[in-house]
């Protein structure tokens, strides 16, 4: 199917096409309540193309209303403003199109009064009065203070009217109040000038005072969530005119009420380079992608999703990669959508290659190359993909990749009060490995975790609990630790305010904290020994604004009737439940991002509302096949590693070379510091050793990390197991990466010692089989007729008798191969 | 080879040295032990292991020792090449070893026995030798030679009876640790039990983690238990299964997670049919009681019932089930009612009831069986009575983590609850042991007459079959315990016994602490019983607040080069009250420790003293002629004497000196130096009165850590007088100019009256000034004094000039430092 872009802003129906107006024209909001003399509504008119693209009409649509009816549109600013109580209908016409809204004004008559959490608290964040790097510093700014994001409105209030009387707030000269000076740059303020003093902000605030800068009444109603309309908008990249598209922010509240709040709101993109959005809440399109449009107001954020298509670029979806499973279709629709062409799927060589890196974290040995070229099954990649599945170098691997985010680590060893002795590091792993040997549903494995209890030496999971740095974790941590961990979701900031970005709330983040209150441990017999167990007795957070005690209550969602029970035990069975949709997420995430180099959500432990997955669907389908196989997380990494997606080319085609989050190819992935070395000792047939650990330990098995203790593994970013964050495992290339590589120890040792050198050298082989050889070694694949060509060239005055010789050359040749930039990644 | 032995290669020790090696010390030795009513030679590799004159066995007389004899230096090891280098400057040979030949008696208790070689220049370090019920067979690997795995699978395991003891050791071969697998043969349902000492060999290394594991397969090579550390031994391991078949087992010993050097590990590997329970119930009765105790811990099938004979003696009591049981169950002694509890009772209603009218002492046993258990005891009480309640677990090797209250029956008063207990509550001092800080103690008296109940329960909500506990109830008893105080924590066995030259003295500190509760006041002395002949204890009396008191060991120039285990207690002067009070000596030998904490240490009742042959120098000191004060300075001369031409750095140190009183560091006379003033400075806290200094010299040579090649001597006990001082001087700040002369001013108080004349002199005056002359002190407050600046004085400001008055006392001057100034040096200034 062809798409062929039309002329945007022609009226379709000049054209004679017969579009249904139902889905072509629409009018956000679909429906108005106007229900003060001051609510205005501002509307968005919107049409949707053929191709699917979007086009806002807002300008050049005609809105009408009966004349003297109980509302008036401005076509100046595009809003509806209250005239008289009762109901009406705007007629909206664009083109040949038609459009009815319902309007509803109420309360014409009555004068609602400004109110301080309604009125003046939104313009404070939406001038930037109550951020951190001003006002809601923790110590304020210039002397005065705000709660920051306005987690704290009584506060707000009392530090505006109380702590300096009559000075931040004049009754008897309202445009003489401190904050209106301030903030228009009347006085002097580090800020700057914020309002205009003919700006509607600027009134807001001097009617509240003028009115007595009175706090609310009891019962003032609180906002329940915001909207951002319209939900989708699929603009066209055009790089004379970029196209642009209103959006327009709902606030609802708890009496049922609607605001039109989109001059309160703050907005932000999580993609600046395909779109930028303004003040007034105008998205830009800047290059073609997908991305995402927030508004922020009070304690919420809401998003609103924006596709910029190709700039008039023909797009036909080539039937040339075959949907495998669920998996191709959710991302091939998604590129459909998005007009990204997909690569053309893999090579053998290079579907090997990366299976077996991404799987074993082990190259392909030259007997795997050959027999996999020479197998004509049509299902030999699935069998591959099957055997290495169970293998034990992938639990090796998976063992390491969880390993790191659940800290198994040593630390100061001889004593369990202030670090993890080897033994409690040791048996943790074993236990963590013997689970995914056994493929344990991995709920049950994380419920285990959340309960841990009893011995660090004897009972393994109560490790979840030790990873103690000088001081035992404090509860709050710990929920912070498991909401990043399980459910992806990064609570920190609601420990002093509201989460600024994503739904969470102090309220949300001290219910969390509370189910970890009673977590204590105890020294045990031996300096090395400490014993978690639950003080059940302890089961509430302290509430830091005003001290209340908080109960347990699920993150998002309920609070458990503990009955005496350990908190734990509820929180085990909540987070890993089927039904806890995060968490299925977050675990169908995080496998994904070890093929791809990055997750749905990326960082794969920061999902929130301003940062949504790049595939909804995809994610959505991952976790719905996670939870069905009853957490089965081989069955869900066949199920990837079976994709078309997955054996996709990493070589771009036109269009899809800037993709870099709808996996339109494969990713080049450079190799984790681990699986490096680790490569670096099977092909030279010399493997590296580490500190502490017996002989023919691959750096994937090293039990706690070793990160700190091994050059190689610190410098090439292994992570230090330190924190939980899936940070902690660098990926991104350094000079000293790159340097070590050329002159460091490990690669001059591993050539060194390497027996394949000594074989080579002392074989019947040619120099251009025993180039092809090394190339097979180092990269997986054949040399090509050119690289064989320019080593041919260098070693043509090569005398294979001459051992020595001979093996300093091939010695260079593997050097070279293992110095290449295709050698360090996965591709 | 133990890798601590590592830090003995760098001493560096003068030629001198070869005549006067020094404290001996003990590497390694093989075997590790041998089974009873055998004979065997032990040979002992070390530093100084020269000389021997026989081995002192400080808690069993059933080990006779045959025979003591240096050997040739140790072969080549070719596996590890620590042993080969050069080492203490001599080469290979500094490594010394001595043979000994052990009758063990057919009645020798099984278990560790500490001992300590004596040589000519002394003891040992405190080494374990383990003695075994069952026959003692070698593993047939050769660790020094070792390459591979030799019995690391069941194909090559090491057939060995069903009923023996092998010593063996683990190695570290390049691809990780080995393993050592063992073939045994027993019976369907036949009881095979396993047990290792390996980490209580303390071979190891004291800062170590090692744990060993225990496996035992089946012929077809499946696991049906392992085990490593265990509650009851802590460190170590052992299991127990009933044979399912007839036929071969293996059991293995290997690693319980892979080492992060390399180790050469020795252990024992017991295994037979002997019975091996982690706990006995109940863990104590009444002397010389024959008790019936159940087994816990044991396969089904296996009978769980035992008979045991507790000793005449109260206190701690180590229980062998069988013949062959490697390592015993503790167990405790105490005259008074043994009550059991009665389930149920979890409850204050269903309390079991001490039997009416008994009075403390008594002892309650119970098991918190399983999670959350709580157990109940009433007992009668009188207002005013005092108790020792002391809860045993931790200590008998039970896993709980005990903690109990004690409440008025019938009250709902919450009562105070005892749980991890501090040093002063269980009687030890300071880093004696970890584990036992886990059992509750308490000093308790009764509010008023009446019914009591005791309520135990584990503080994590834990239980299980061998939770197994025992709470005395003892009368608190008025005394002091006394222990050698370890110079440093890090280096307790530095010196943790005292050896004392022919014709010399040796000084240590000993170090008091009163009995749980107990009432110590009034004048205290130290008295020795069992000194060697011709050795006497000097010790000043001491207040009963005191906790560390310097003592003197003086050996007779005639007495015969002997050791011997020393009671030393502390009684007060006070003959009525002494007989009463008194109760002996409590130090611990740590063996395994992680980070500063002991693991596994031996506890001694007995000071280990050896008469060493002969020492290269002794020491005398004058008493100061002065009395020292407050802010003031008096010197002690003391006197070298260097034997036999020795000519080696001795170290003078002050040891334990009074409250207030700093003496110099670091005072090293080398060469041919024999005298030094020993400066001793008076601090603010200083109180006036009359004190004993001890000083000891020590040679520059041997390990600080480990004490290996130190020497010792020490001096008679100086007097020193402390008094109030005379005067104090304020001065005025002054700045001198280089090449000109000034005036240093200053205003004097007298603060009592003092005898004679007196002048005052400035000291420590920077380099470059010189005091023109010192000045007499006359009628008036001011004092000034002439001052010369060289040239080249060095320029600056100083704050440490002192005003130092000296009292003509009739011949003996009396000094003090009466108050200090700053003075500031300048440049010259140019010519106009």
């Amino acid at each position: 199917m062809t798409f062929r872009p039309l002329t945007r802003f022609l009226p379709l129906c000049l054209l004679g096409a017969a579009i249904p107006a139902s889905a072509a024209l629409k009018v956000y909001p679909d429906s108005v309540t106007l229900d003060s003399p001051s609510s205005r509504q501002f509307i968005i008119v919107q049409q949707t193309l053929p191709d699917g693209s979007t086009v806002e009409l807002t300008t050049q649509a005609k809105v009408e209303l009966p004349e003297n009816g109980a509302a008036k549109y401005d076509a100046a600013t595009s809003t509806l403003i209250p005239v008289s109580d009762g109901e009406t209908t705007a007629v909206i016409h664009a083109g040949c199109e038609m459009v009815q809204v319902p309007v509803k004004v109420k309360n014409t008559g009555a004068t609602r009064a400004l109110s301080f959490r309604l009125d003046v608290e939104p313009i404070f964040m939406r001038a930037g009065c109550n951020t951190g790097s001003c006002h809601g510093s923790a110590r304020g700014q210039d002397g005065f203070r705000l709660s920051l994001f306005g987690y704290d409105p009584a506060g707000d209030y009392f530090r505006l009217t109380r702590e300096y009387v009559g000075r931040r707030i004049d009754l008897q000269f309202p445009e003489q109040s401190l904050m209106l000076e301030k903030a228009t740059g009347v006085v002097t303020h580090t800020g700057g000038e914020l309002l205009k003093p003919d700006s509607a902000h600027y009134k807001v605030l001097r009617d509240w005072i003028v009115a007595g800068a009175k706090d609310d009444p009891e019962g003032t109603p609180v906002a329940k969530g915001i909207r951002v309309l319209p939900e989708k908008i699929v603009m066209r990249a055009d790089a004379k005119t970029p196209p642009a598209h209103h959006t327009v922010v709902l606030a609802d509240y708890s009496d049922g009420s609607v605001r039109d709040i989109t001059d309160l709101a703050l907005y932000l993109t999580n993609n600046e380079g395909t779109l930028g959005i303004d003040k007034t809440g105008k998205v830009t399109a800047r290059s073609s992608g997908g991305a995402w449009v927030f508004a922020r107001f009070d304690k919420f954020t809401a998003g609103s999703e924006v596709i910029v298509l190709p700039n008039s670029q023909e797009f036909a979806w080539q039937e040339k990669v075959k949907p495998a499973n669920y998996i191709d279709e959710a991302v091939f629709a998604r590129l459909k959508q998005l007009q990204i062409p997909p690569s053309a799927p893999a090579d053998d060589a290079a579907f090997l290659r990366r299976v077996k890196l991404d799987l074993s974290a082990l190259p392909p040995t030259e007997e795997e190359q050959k027999s996999f070229s020479e197998d004509t099954a049509s299902d030999k990649r699935a069998k591959l993909i099957e055997k290495l599945v169970a293998s034990p170098e992938f639990t090796d691997l998976w063992t390491m990749k969880w390993g790191e985010i659940l800290q198994v680590r040593t630390n100061n060893q001889n004593n369990a009060d202030s670090g993890r002795p080897r033994k409690a590091a040791f048996r943790y792993y074993q236990w963590l490995r013997s689970q995914i040997a056994a493929n344990r549903p991995f709920n049950e494995v994380v419920a285990d975790l959340l309960r841990g209890e009893g011995s660090n030496l004897t009972s393994p999971p109560a490790n979840y609990y030790t990873t103690a740095f000088g001081n035992p974790r404090r509860p709050f941590e710990r929920a912070e630790d498991a909401a990043q961990l399980f459910l992806g979701t990064r609570i920190q900031c609601a420990q002093c305010h509201n989460h600024p970005f994503d739904r969470w709330t102090m309220d949300d983040y001290y219910g969390f904290t509370a189910f970890f209150s009673g977590v204590s441990s105890k020294r045990g017999a031996m300096p090395t020994e400490i014993y978690v167990f639950n003080n059940n007795s302890r089961t509430t957070a302290e509430h830091p604004v005003d001290g209340r005690q908080v109960p347990p209550k699920f993150l998002g969602g309920e609070e458990p009737a503990l009955q005496g029970k350990d908190p734990r035990e509820f929180l085990a069975a909540w987070m890993t439940s089927p039904d806890n949709k995060r968490f299925a997420r977050n675990l169908a995430n995080r496998a994904w991002a070890q093929f791809f180099g990055r997750g749905i959500i990326e960082p794969v432990d920061d999902g929130r509302i301003s940062n949504p997955p790049s595939n909804e669907e995809l994610l959505a389908a991952l976790a719905d096949h996670l939870v069905k196989s009853k957490f089965d997380i081989r069955a869900l990494v066949r199920d990837i590693c079976n994709s078309s997606t997955y054996q996709l080319s990493s070589t771009t085609v036109p269009g899809n070379e800037s993709d870099d989050r709808f996996f339109s190819h494969s990713m080049v992935r450079r190799l984790q510091a681990e699986v490096l070395v680790d490569v670096i000792g099977a092909v030279t047939g010399a493997p590296a050793t580490f500190n502490g650990q017996p002989q023919g330990t691959r750096a994937v098995q090293i039990f706690d990390g070793g990160a700190e203790r091994d050059y190689f593994l610190r410098q090439f970013g292994a992570s230090k197991r330190e924190t939980v964050c899936a940070c902690e495992v660098r990926m991104e290339p350094t000079l000293t990466q790159t340097l070590h590589l050329i002159n460091g120890s490990t690669t001059d040792q591993a050539l060194q010692r390497s027996p394949l050198l000594n074989e080579l050298s002392g074989s019947e082989l040619s120099a251009e089989d025993a180039i092809r050889k090394l190339y097979r070694r180092a990269l997986g694949r054949e040399a090509t007729g050119y690289e064989l060509a320019r080593f041919c060239e260098r070693a043509k005055d090569l005398d294979l008798k001459d051992k020595t010789k001979t093996r300093r050359f091939y010695e260079d040749v593997l050097w070279a191969l293992l110095n290449s930039t295709e050698f360090a990644f996965n591709h | 080879m133990k890798p601590g032995l590592a830090v003995f290669v760098c001493l560096a020790v003068p030629a001198a040295a070869a005549e006067y090696a020094g404290a001996p010390r003990v590497g390694n030795f093989t075997p590790r032990g041998w089974h009873r009513g055998s004979t065997v030679e032990v040979e002992f590799n070390g530093l100084a292991l020269k000389d021997p004159r026989g081995i002192l066995f400080t808690d069993t007389d059933k080990i006779r020792v045959l025979k003591t004899a240096e050997a040739a230096p140790p072969p080549r090891d070719n596996n590890n090449n620590n042993n080969n280098r050069p080492r203490r400057g001599g080469g290979r040979e500094g490594n010394t070893r001595i043979v000994a030949t052990l009758e063990i008696a057919p009645d020798c208790p099984q278990g560790q026995h500490s001992l300590r070689l004596q040589t000519a220049a002394g003891l040992t370090d405190l080494v374990l030798f383990n003695v075994g019920g069952l026959p003692t067979v070698q593993e047939v690997e050769d660790p020094r030679q070792q390459k591979t795995d030799e019995n690391g699978t069941a194909d090559t395991a090491q057939k060995i009876e069903f009923g023996s003891t092998v010593n063996g050791t683990l190695v570290t071969l390049p691809e990780g640790m080995e393993q050592d697998w063992f073939r045994v043969e027993a019976k369907k349902g036949q009881l095979i039990s396993a047990e290792a000492e390996c980490s209580r060999l303390c071979a190891s290394g004291r800062e170590d983690g090692f744990e060993a594991l225990l496996t035992v397969r089946d012929a077809a090579g499946k696991i049906l238990a392992s085990a490593d550390s265990q509650p009851l031994l802590l460190i170590d391991p052992f299991l127990a299964i009933a044979a399912p078949e007839d036929g071969a087992y293996y059991i293995s010993v290997s690693a319980a997670l892979p080492p992060e050097n390399n180790r050469r590990i020795p252990y024992r590997l017991h295994a037979g049919e002997f019975r091996r329970p982690s706990a006995v119930y109940p863990a104590g009765g009444n002397p010389s009681e024959k008790l019936a105790v159940r087994l816990i811990g044991l396969p089904s099938g296996v009978s769980d019932k035992a008979e045991v004979t507790l000793p005449a003696k109260e206190g701690v009591f180590a229980f062998n089930v069988d013949d062959g049981t490697p390592t015993a169950n503790p167990m405790r002694v105490l005259s008074g009612a043994n009550v059991l509890e009665q389930e149920p009772n979890d409850s204050q209603e269903t309390a079991t009831a001490v039997t009416a009218g008994s009075t403390a002492p008594f002892a309650l046993n119970g098991i918190l069986e399983k999670p959350g258990d709580t157990d109940c005891f009433s007992f009668g009480a009188k207002k005013g009575e005092r108790l020792n309640v002391r809860l045993y677990g931790q200590a008998l090797g039970s896993p709980i983590d005990a903690g109990f209250t004690i409440a008025k029956a019938g009250s709902n008063s919450k009562a105070n609850r005892a749980e991890d207990s501090n040093d002063d509550a269980l009687g030890i001092f300071d880093g004696q042991t970890t584990r036992e800080r886990l059992d509750p103690a308490e000093v308790w008296s009764a509010p008023e007459d009446g019914e009591y109940v005791l309520t135990v329960s584990d503080t994590r909500g834990k239980g299980g079959p061998d939770f197994v506990y025992r709470v005395e109830f003892t009368g608190v008893r008025d005394g002091l315990l006394t222990t050698l105080s370890p110079v440093d924590n890090n280096a307790r066995q530095a010196r943790d016994s005292v050896t004392v030259g022919r014709g010399n003295r040796a000084g240590v500190i000993i170090a008091t602490k009163p009995l749980p509760g107990a009432n110590v006041e009034g004048e205290y002395e130290l008295v020795a019983r069992g000194l060697p002949a011709g050795v006497k204890l000097v010790a000043p009396h001491f207040k009963a607040s005191d906790r560390r008191v310097p003592v003197l060991f003086e050996a007779a120039a005639d007495a015969a080069v002997s050791a011997a285990a020393v009671e030393l207690i502390a009684l007060p002067t006070d003959a009525e009250k002494a007989k009463t009070a008194g109760f002996g000596y409590n130090q611990s030998i740590p063996l395994v420790t992680l980070g500063n904490d002991p693991v596994w240490q031996v506890m001694v009742d007995k000071l280990s003293l050896a008469v060493a042959e002969d020492v290269p120098f002794t020491i005398t000191a004058k008493a100061p002629a002065s009395p020292l004060s407050k802010n003031s300075e008096t010197t002690v001369e003391i006197t070298l004497t260097r034997n036999n031409g020795y000519t080696g750095d001795v170290v003078v140190m002050l040891e334990q000196p009074p409250r207030g009183v700093n003496g110099q560091q670091n005072v090293v006379l080398t060469g041919d130096e024999t005298k030094v003033d020993f400066r001793l400075s008076g601090e603010g806290g200083v109180q006036p009165g009359k004190y004993n200094l001890s000083f000891s010299a020590r040679n520059r040579e041997g390990n600080d850590r480990t004490g290996a090649g130190r020497i010792w001597a020490a001096s008679a006990a100086v007097p020193l007088e402390v008094s109030d001082p005379w005067f104090r001087v304020k001065f005025a700040r002054t700045r001198i100019e280089r090449g000109k002369s000034g005036t240093m001013t200053g205003t004097i108080e007298r603060l009592r009256e003092f005898p004679g004349r007196a002048t005052a002199a400035l000291i420590r005056l920077p380099r470059g000034l010189s005091l023109t002359e010192p000045v007499a002190l006359g009628e008036t407050d001011k004092l000034s004094f002439q001052l010369q600046a060289s040239d080249d004085a060095l320029v600056g400001s100083y704050n440490g000039v002192a005003c130092e008055i000296v009292v003509d006392n009739g011949g003996s001057p009396l000094k003090q430092i009466a108050g200090y100034g700053s003075l500031r040096v300048d440049p010259a200034r140019k010519a106009e």
